[in-house]
């Protein structure tokens, strides 16, 4: 397998406070998995609020810098890259951000954010070409190019601005694009068409896809392996199916069983209370959910569980799993389908 | 020529603006043509007789030194604006290109220019003014004004700092990198064009300034002696005592004039806050009092009292709405936001509200609690609590019935506390208003009950509300709402901006707290799992009309309207990797509602009827639904999945287009706090 | 707020302070001629008096005061005088000294000016926020809209026309100084009735001329603070509109003005010599001013450091409150 992009054992600091009384956040902690260069793939990256999902983002896209490890891509690493290898690199990953409004300057008509790349990457001889591909492009997302085209942000919906993104990474022709909560702002029943657009460029066009949300029915529905993140670790990692239909990890537990679900024979309200026991205080040295954990056991505060292969297509980094061989070299990329 | 026309468009051009212009237009056509008419030879000294009242003859009159007043008002006024606009424009363009380069690249350039301009700003300039003078042979006209842009660039570029830091966080500056456009163009097509805005006001202040500034420094006999500008009338007015003899025609004119410009400028900067702050437009003067005329009131209470008597059924009814209608007037038109909607609601009954973004729930909820906010009006209907008649209550006696009897968890609760005020004086605010006779020692303890009841610690109380996360701030709005015990909670979208895992804990926390005070709760939302969950009943909205309304199992199990039911079905199940099925099209812009059933252009089983006719609410199979299908339908039939598995839509008319505008200036908003930590 | 903070505010003060006096420093030594001579000229032409010869004299001053030795040993001297509150003396008023003039000018000024900033900033501020309180009868904006024009006039030029109109013709107040001539000056409710007349046209023209900006900045920043959530929920708990029309609409939209209230504060001291000059006002203004006007050097030095002090220490102080007042300041770098 060739790597497209590759993170390998990468950790990201952000310190706080004087020097003397510092503060450091691990934001992202030891993280190894890579995205193939020939076989497209959607890859979820789940967790709550402060996991580290955006940072993780930043990181794949070279707008940060890894404290630890490093990012490549296609053999290079972001970090000493020329000019020109940057810039390719910035055509070949794309991202989507989270909040489709700010990601338009609202100085321009929505046009601006997709003729540039025209322009920059050289994609079109002429105006005309120009034109065609980006009605292409938005066709492909299922908007009406009459209905978008010569707008301003603020006179289009969060789906359809959010869409003009996704068609605006489209246009680009990227192999790899970062979604980094693209639908978390928009409505219920508007996810399913900016979704169903990002699933279309996987399977059709064979764009390589990482989605990174906090929803897991969402990633349930458009994954194939999914990166469950919990104080900046790999929690759990494998095939979408396994770990969110039948979970192994004590977070990921948690996690799915805080899924609303519409049936209501499974009513929260009706089922044992729970509200995780929280520690409060205790430091945990070792696994970071030991503090909110129901299985947590002694051994759990004092080291880091390492990532336990318990399935051919799933690694879990919890001492209960530790019956299972520990995962090699760490990259969860070998328990992916 | 699109961006013109944006800058320009009409909503944002205000009377100030036009009158600024127009007084400043004056003004320079005054001067302009003034040569024209008045014999410019006349402001040589001894030209006329000495210290004349004005007459036919000298308009103005003359001053001491046999000047003709007009003639020198005349040739002061280009001079003065040159000055000014000299001033302004070097002032700007330096404090731009610094203010620029010290934002978008910041480091050590940054600090030397910031310590510089701070520096600078301490030393006040009349004192530089003085050195510079003193070195100039002969001030002109241009070396005064380059002087004074020497001396006020320091604002401009704190102003466009601060602009360029907060610009430069955007999420399309990222978005740009990606589009391949390097640092230079990042900062020259996407920050630049961005501060025009602020570069116009700023542009407005530094002439303003210059003006000032120049005026006053001349009249002390500082500036430019040996031409005429206004303020150099003034100085000699003022040397030969003008105001002691009161030869008022010899001071008033020159500052009349100055006068009319600074207004002129005044009106202008006024008018360009519309621009740099859009968020400004149409709110004006935010809201008006709500007020109702006696015969309203009659009118509502005896409605009232004729539905009493229909409801049978609805006799122990907590809450009873009926026919409510709130209408939103704007420029851009008006339509009904929530439109004649009549529901019950039983003690203690939990109702879900459910429906797609901008369908009328939070209005619906404002409505309840007679909170609507101009543009926005109840157009008409009643809403019963018990036998009270909120809407036909006084302002008074409505506001004692707020969180005492009705509750509001708001939906934005990360907005919804002071920023600036401890959770414990948040509390205690809303108990002392309403328990007027409780002691200091017994509100501490109700603060502190409440708090742990919801699951808080009680030491929360000292914080404030950034010091807390966004479940806890949650948490914290729902111990204010549920602090008094009343007997209606409206929870509009309570958990929406929190994960799935802290939206749990949240919503047991509010379901047994609910439970425990025995109260009805409305909960807004549109995930339809969240509402299966708790609710037991449920209400779905669609583009301000009630469209089916009963008990949740019977909808959920089998929704009759094509709506509820494409609702339901676009939530992923977990259970099978399912086809993506969204609800075609967009729902209907406020301002152009479809005639007949206002879901006909996106339902799939929509027949003639439902264009012309708009569908009433119905009994069908124990709940209430508005649908032409029925009665005769015996069930839905199976939707088909070509019309609704991803389809386009059309574009968002612009009836939401003021609502999201807001929305996102808020959402980026806090540059006074970002301004303050720089 | 952390030490780091504080210290490195306390740095970058002492930086700042230091780059002002050093250009103060500059400042006098650009301009061409003497000072020294210039002064003594001027000094001659004011006494009469022409047997003195100019350049001897000049030279024994120059000696005096150091002017003589090599320019960094001037600025290392000026550097320890600064720091000891040395500020020489008049060369026009001598001996003078430079400091004795600023202490008989200070409380004038501060008095005056503070009081009517202060009040400028109260009245303005509560004004623009009932400008836009849904509630504010109609009327109200019929009455104070003609007052909001009345102060984008500049204040000096409002001092002329406030004292042509209740000095010159309906003679209701003085025209000009701090006190009446005749006046023997004690602690006596004479002499506090008659600071108190001379003070009020002078207190009317800042108040009438700066209360304007203030109403504009409130009123803008009232709008924002209206549209915001929070007073929608203070609303939905049933407060009364009084407390959310103070406590959470003014006492929020307040925090922007008050650093630039530190702002006017600080630079009252200097922003104020046209109104001083206009009335004659005893005030650092009309020092300032007449030392400007005789190029008496030292004094206009020691004044402008005086401002200097001011307005650093202005905006110091509300650095280091402005995190009390809103407790939502971070500071981290
Ligand atoms: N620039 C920064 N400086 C300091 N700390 C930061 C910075 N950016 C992120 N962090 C911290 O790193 C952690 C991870 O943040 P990150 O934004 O990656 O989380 P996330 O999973 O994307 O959360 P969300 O779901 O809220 O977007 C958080 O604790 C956050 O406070
Ligand atoms: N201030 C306003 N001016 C004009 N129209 C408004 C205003 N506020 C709301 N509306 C319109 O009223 C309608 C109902 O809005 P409302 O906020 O009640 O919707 P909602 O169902 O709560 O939506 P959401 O799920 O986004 O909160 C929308 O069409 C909206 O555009
Ligand atoms: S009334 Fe007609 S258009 Fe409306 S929901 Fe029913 S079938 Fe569809
Ligand atoms: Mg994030
Ligand atoms: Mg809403």
């Amino acid at each position: 397998m060739t790597e497209l992009l590759k993170v390998s054992n990468a950790s990201k600091m952000f310190y706080d406070g004087p020097i003397w009384r510092r503060q450091t956040t691990v934001a992202v902690d030891n993280i190894s998995f890579s995205i193939a260069d020939d076989r497209p793939s959607i890859t979820g990256v789940v967790g709550e609020s402060g996991s580290g999902k955006t940072t993780l983002a930043l990181l794949l896209l070279g707008y940060a810098q890894p404290s630890k490890g490093q990012v490549v891509y296609r053999g290079q690493d972001l970090a000493d890259m020329s000019k020109q290898e940057r810039f390719e690199f910035r055509r070949v990953v794309q991202p989507i951000f989270q909040d489709p409004f700010a990601a338009f300057n609202p100085f321009y008509l929505v046009d601006h954010v997709l003729q540039v790349p025209i322009k920059r990457f050289n994609l079109a001889s002429t105006e005309a070409e120009a034109e065609e591909l980006i009605v292409e492009a938005l066709q492909l997302v299922g908007l009406r190019p009459a209905e978008t085209l010569g707008r301003f942000p603020h006179q289009l919906s969060g789906g359809q601005r959010q869409r003009i993104m996704v068609a605006r990474a489209l246009l680009c022709r990227p192999q790899l694009i970062i979604a980094d909560e693209p639908v978390s702002m928009v409505d219920a029943s508007l996810r399913a068409t900016i979704l169903a657009s990002l699933q279309t460029l996987n399977r059709d066009l064979g764009i390589s896809i990482v989605y990174i949300t906090h929803d897991l029915t969402t990633a349930h529905q458009v994954c194939d392996n999914i990166i469950v993140m919990y104080g900046g670790q790999v929690v759990e990692a494998g095939a979408v199916g396994r770990v969110i239909r039948d979970p192994q990890h004590p977070y990921t537990q948690l996690l799915v069983s805080s899924i609303p679900l519409m049936d209501r024979s499974q009513r929260w309200e009706n089922q044992e209370t729970t509200e995780p026991t929280e520690q409060n205080g205790r430091v945990s040295v070792g696994c970071k959910f030991a503090p909110r954990c129901p299985h947590a056991e002694d051994r759990c505060w004092t080291s880091p569980p390492p990532l336990y292969q318990t399935e051919s297509t799933r690694a879990v980094a919890c001492v209960l799993q530790d019956n299972s061989p520990v995962l090699e070299g760490h990259d969860v990329t070998s328990v992916f389908l | 020529m699109n961006r013109l026309l944006r800058l320009f468009n009409s909503q944002r051009i205000t009377t100030n603006l036009i009158i600024g212009l127009v007084i400043l237009a004056i003004v320079i056509l005054v001067s302009l043509l003034g040569p024209m008419f008045v014999d410019m030879e006349l402001i040589e000294v001894g030209a006329v007789a000495p210290s004349k009242p004005p007459s036919a003859e000298y308009l103005l009159g003359t001053d001491s030194q046999g000047r003709d007043m007009l003639a020198v008002l005349i040739s002061a006024i280009p001079q003065t604006l040159k000055m000014g606009l000299i001033a302004g424009i070097v002032g700007v363009s330096i404090g731009l290109l610094l203010g620029l380069l010290s934002g978008f690249f910041g480091g050590p350039l940054d600090t030397v220019i910031r310590v510089f301009a701070d520096s600078l700003m301490t030393v006040p300039g009349i004192a530089i003014l003085l050195v510079i003078a003193s070195n100039i042979e002969s001030m002109t006209v241009e070396v005064m004004g380059l002087t004074v842009a020497a001396l006020a660039w320091m604002y401009p570029t704190r102003t466009i700092r601060s602009q360029v830091l907060s610009i430069r966080e955007r999420p399309y500056m990222a978005v740009a990198r990606a589009n391949g456009e390097s640092e230079l163009e990042v900062l020259f097509r996407e920050v630049m064009p961005n501060l025009v805005p602020y570069v116009a006001a700023s542009l407005v202040a530094s002439i303003n300034g210059a003006i000032l500034a120049t005026v006053g420094l001349e009249s002390l006999g500082l500036g430019a002696q040996n031409v005429h500008t206004l303020g150099t009338t003034i100085y000699w007015a003022r040397r030969y005592s003008a105001v002691l003899r009161g030869q008022w025609w010899w001071w008033a004119p020159p500052i009349i004039v100055v006068s009319l410009i600074f207004i002129g400028l005044f009106l202008v900067s006024m008018g360009l806050d519309r621009f740099a702050n859009p968020a400004l437009t149409g709110q004006g003067s935010a809201r008006t009092r709500r007020r109702k005329n006696k015969a309203q009131r009659n009118a509502a209470q005896l409605k009232a009292a004729a539905n009493h008597q229909t409801g049978a059924d609805n006799q122990s009814a907590l809450l009873r709405v009926d026919n409510l209608q709130v209408v939103f007037e704007t420029a851009a038109g008006s339509g009904p936001a929530v439109d004649n909607v009549s529901f019950s609601m039983q003690p203690g009954e939990r109702m879900g509200l459910v429906g797609e973004s901008g369908c009328g729930k939070t209005t619906m909820a404002t409505a309840i609690l007679s909170l609507v906010r101009p543009p926005g009006r109840i157009a008409g209907g009643s809403v019963q609590l018990g036998d009270i008649d909120l809407l036909a209550l006084r302002d008074e006696e409505l506001r004692k019935m707020r969180l005492k009897e009705i509750a509001l968890v708001p939906q934005a609760a990360m907005n919804s506390l002071n920023p600036v005020m401890r959770i414990s004086e948040q509390l205690a605010d809303a108990i002392r208003v309403h328990e007027t006779t409780l002691s200091q020692p017994e509100i501490e303890t109700l603060i502190r009950d409440s708090l742990i009841n919801v699951g808080l610690s009680p030491e929360v109380a000292n914080r404030y509300p950034h010091q807390l996360s966004g479940g806890m701030k949650q948490r914290v709005s729902i111990a204010i709402a549920t602090v008094l015990g009343p007997q209606l909670i409206i929870a509009d979208e309570p958990t929406s901006a929190l994960d799935v895992v802290v939206q749990q804990r949240v919503m047991l926390t509010l379901g047994r707290v609910q439970k425990e005070l025995g109260a009805a709760m409305i909960l807004i939302g549109h995930d339809m799992g969240l509402i299966a969950q708790f609710s037991d009943t449920i209400g779905v909205l669609y583009a301000g009309k009630m469209v089916e309304r009963g008990d949740i199992d019977t909808v959920l199990n089998e929704p009759c309207h094509p709506y509820t039911r494409l609702l339901i079905d676009s939530l992923p199940k977990l259970e099978s990797e399912s086809e993506f099925i969204g609800i075609p099209g967009l729902p209907p812009a406020l301002f152009n509602r479809p005639g007949g059933c206002s879901f006909h252009p996106r339902c799939p089983f929509a027949f003639e009827r439902c264009m012309a006719e708009t569908p009433e609410p119905q009994l069908v199979k124990g709940r209430q639904v508005a649908c032409h299908l029925y009665p005769d339908l015996g069930q839905l039939p199976p939707i088909p999945i070509s019309s609704v598995v991803v389809a386009g839509d059309g574009a968002l008319p612009t009836g939401i287009v003021d609502k999201t505008t807001t929305d996102a200036n808020t959402a980026n908003g806090n540059t006074a706090t970002g301004e303050a930590q720089s | 707020m952390s030490i780091t903070y504080v210290l490195q505010r306390i740095a970058q003060l002492i930086l700042i302070v230091f780059i002002a006096i050093t250009i103060n420093f500059i400042l006098p030594r650009m301009i061409p001629g003497d000072p020294i001579e210039s002064a003594l000229t001027t000094k001659i032409a004011i006494s009469g008096n022409v047997s003195v010869d100019v350049q001897k004299v000049a030279e024994a001053y120059r000696q005096k005061f150091g002017l003589d030795k090599p320019l960094w040993q001037q600025y290392l001297n000026y550097l320890n005088d600064v720091l000891h509150f040395e500020f020489g003396v008049s060369l026009v008023k001598f001996p003078e000294t430079v400091v004795s003039q600023i202490r008989s000018a200070l409380p004038w000024t501060i008095t005056l000016m503070m009081v009517s900033t202060i009040t400028a900033f109260l009245v303005g501020s509560i004004l623009g926020a009932l400008f836009v309180w849904p509630s504010t009868p109609r009327l109200f904006h019929v009455l104070v809209s003609p007052f909001m024009l009345l102060s984008t006039i500049p204040f000096f030029l409002l001092g002329i026309i406030l004292l042509s109109i209740f000095a010159t013709e309906l003679r209701i107040f003085p025209p000009g100084g701090g006190f009446s001539p005749t006046l023997i000056r004690g602690f006596n409710m004479e002499t506090i009735l008659d600071i108190l007349h001379h003070s009020i046209l002078p207190a009317l023209s800042i108040i009438l001329g700066s209360m304007g900006a203030w109403a504009l900045g409130m009123r803008a920043m009232m709008i924002t603070v209206l549209g915001e959530d929070y007073v929608t929920f203070a609303e939905a708990k049933g407060l009364h509109p009084r407390r959310v029309f103070l406590w959470y609409g003014m006492r929020n939209a307040m925090l922007p003005q008050v650093t630039q209230l530190a702002l006017a504060l600080g630079g009252v001291l200097g922003g104020t010599v046209l109104v001083e000059a206009i009335f004659s006002y005893p005030g650092i203004g009309t020092l300032l001013f007449a030392a400007i006007a005789t190029k008496d050097y030292f004094v206009i030095q020691g004044i402008v450091l005086i401002l200097i002090f001011a307005l650093a220490g202005a905006l110091f102080i509300i650095d280091m409150i402005y995190p009390l007042l809103d407790p939502r300041i971070r500071y981290t770098d």
